[in-house]
């Protein structure tokens, strides 16, 4: 209060009483702001609307929260390597219930892997073996065992003129004895065919007719 | 005597002499004793410099300690070694490792934590929190289950100690299986489980946190 006394004093009376005049004044003004906002419940509370995120700000928001999930591991990881060896990692082990092949295929396919399962026209297409599945004999022309021809799936062949698929074959007057090599499953057929009979490699089974004989029966 | 020389040349005489005695007095009694004095200071400064150096030395391993130390304490904080195990980040993390490691299915479980008395952490006034885990994966290979668990070692905040492991095979590799995988379809060729321990430390005052959410 003395210093206060000091003060008016230096500042003169009449500029003293003045500023005291408008501090009081500000402190009424405030003080009744603030009972009036008090009435009315205090400030009023701000308006936000939710709005629903689209499908794609959605899928862009998880897609960016899992690539920051990742860079977290792989922030994670570089600490732990920097302070000692992380250990054996899994692909110095293999496997350790599947043969190797076993692994390897299921790699293989694994790696050919689609997302959603095929239509049949695809299942047809992609999933099943390729190649030829199914050989027929037209007929047999024989001279000896050294001089031959015969008609197979429509093809001409000759002793010179063979398939590479056609590991070995033995022709005689009234039948053929191949060996047909099918890359798709990798394996080897014997197969002893009359003329006008075909075998389905993927049944395994003979039936009687060419194919064109067998769509005009149809 | 005074007669073949002269007073004079004997007081001069006289007066040689005595300058001479009282030189050697200071010589005797002043500089040697001072110059041995210095020679003792010069010791105790060069002894003191040697000292200095030795702490320099000191203080130099000491600050490339730390800083390694300080380098180590940053690696371990990052692992998040030092953190309350929190259950949202721990699923979330435990969530990118199953997708990073291609199990296709791993339930776990995080048990309640329990607090352990460590003497090392105790002198930082620390506890170690140590919360018992376990899951159960599903995989396409053991390979994807053995990554898996690489990345929870590796990959998790904090330190994770595998206690037990098992590893069954579910099915046959045939034309079947693997069109089903071809088709991208869940195949499990592989059932895993794995226990853990899952430990970090915390200040003791932070210790007595909720801890028991499960997943």
């Amino acid at each position: 209060m003395i210093a206060l006394f000091h003060k008016m004093k230096m500042m003169g009376w009449g500029t003293a009483l003045m500023t005291s005049a408008v501090v009081l004044c500000a402190a009424a003004a405030v003080a009744q702001g603030t009972a009036a906002l008090q009435e009315q419940g205090g400030l009023p509370a701000p308006q936000v609307t939710p709005v629903k995120a689209s499908p794609e700000e959605q899928a862009a928001y998880q897609q960016k929260r899992e690539e920051q999930l990742v860079i977290a591991l792989d922030s994670t990881y570089q600490h732990k390597v920097r302070l000692g060896n992380p250990g054996v990692k899994p692909e110095d082990v293999g496997s350790i219930v599947l043969t190797v092949w076993e692994h390897m295929l299921i790699e293989e396919w694994r790696a050919g892997a689609t997302t959603r399962p095929p239509s049949p026209e695809e299942g047809e297409a992609h999933s099943g073996p390729s190649g030829l599945r199914e050989l027929s004999l037209g007929g047999i022309v024989y001279a000896n065992n050294s001089d031959w021809t015969i008609w197979l799936n429509g093809q001409r062949l000759k002793p010179d003129a063979l398939p590479r698929e056609v590991m070995d074959i033995n022709v005689r007057k009234k039948f053929i004895e191949l060996k047909w090599y099918d890359a798709s499953t990798n394996l080897i057929y014997p197969i002893r065919l009359r003329p006008h009979q075909r075998f389905n490699i993927d049944s395994r089974i003979f039936l009687p007719g060419t194919p064109v004989e067998a769509t005009a029966a149809n | 005597m005074i007669n073949v020389i002269g007073s004079r040349r004997l007081f001069i005489l006289v007066f040689l002499i005595v300058a001479n005695a009282v030189m050697a007095a200071g010589v005797y009694a002043y500089l040697i004793p001072q110059g041995q004095k210095l020679e003792t200071d010069l010791r105790q400064l060069k002894a003191d410099i040697a000292g200095k150096q030795a702490e320099t030395e000191k203080l130099k391993t000491e600050y490339q300690l730390i800083q390694e130390q300080k380098v180590a304490f940053e690696d371990l904080k990052g692992t998040g070694f030092l953190g309350h195990q929190d259950r949202v980040v721990a699923r979330e993390r435990i969530d990118a490792i199953r997708a990073h490691s291609r199990v296709l299915l791993a339930n776990y479980n995080i048990m309640p934590a329990t607090v352990e008395e460590n003497t090392s952490a105790a002198q930082a006034n620390h506890v170690v929190l140590n919360s018992p885990l376990s899951a159960q994966v599903d995989a396409l290979d053991d390979q994807d289950f053995y990554s898996f668990i690489f990345w929870l070692e590796n990959g998790f905040p904090g330190h994770i100690m595998v206690n037990s492991l098992e590893v069954r095979r579910e099915n046959e590799v045939n034309d079947v299986t693997l069109r089903q995988v071809g088709t991208g379809a869940p195949v499990v060729m592989v059932k895993g489980s794995v226990d853990f321990e899952w430990r970090t430390v915390v200040p003791r005052s932070e210790a007595g946190l909720n801890l028991t959410e499960k997943f």
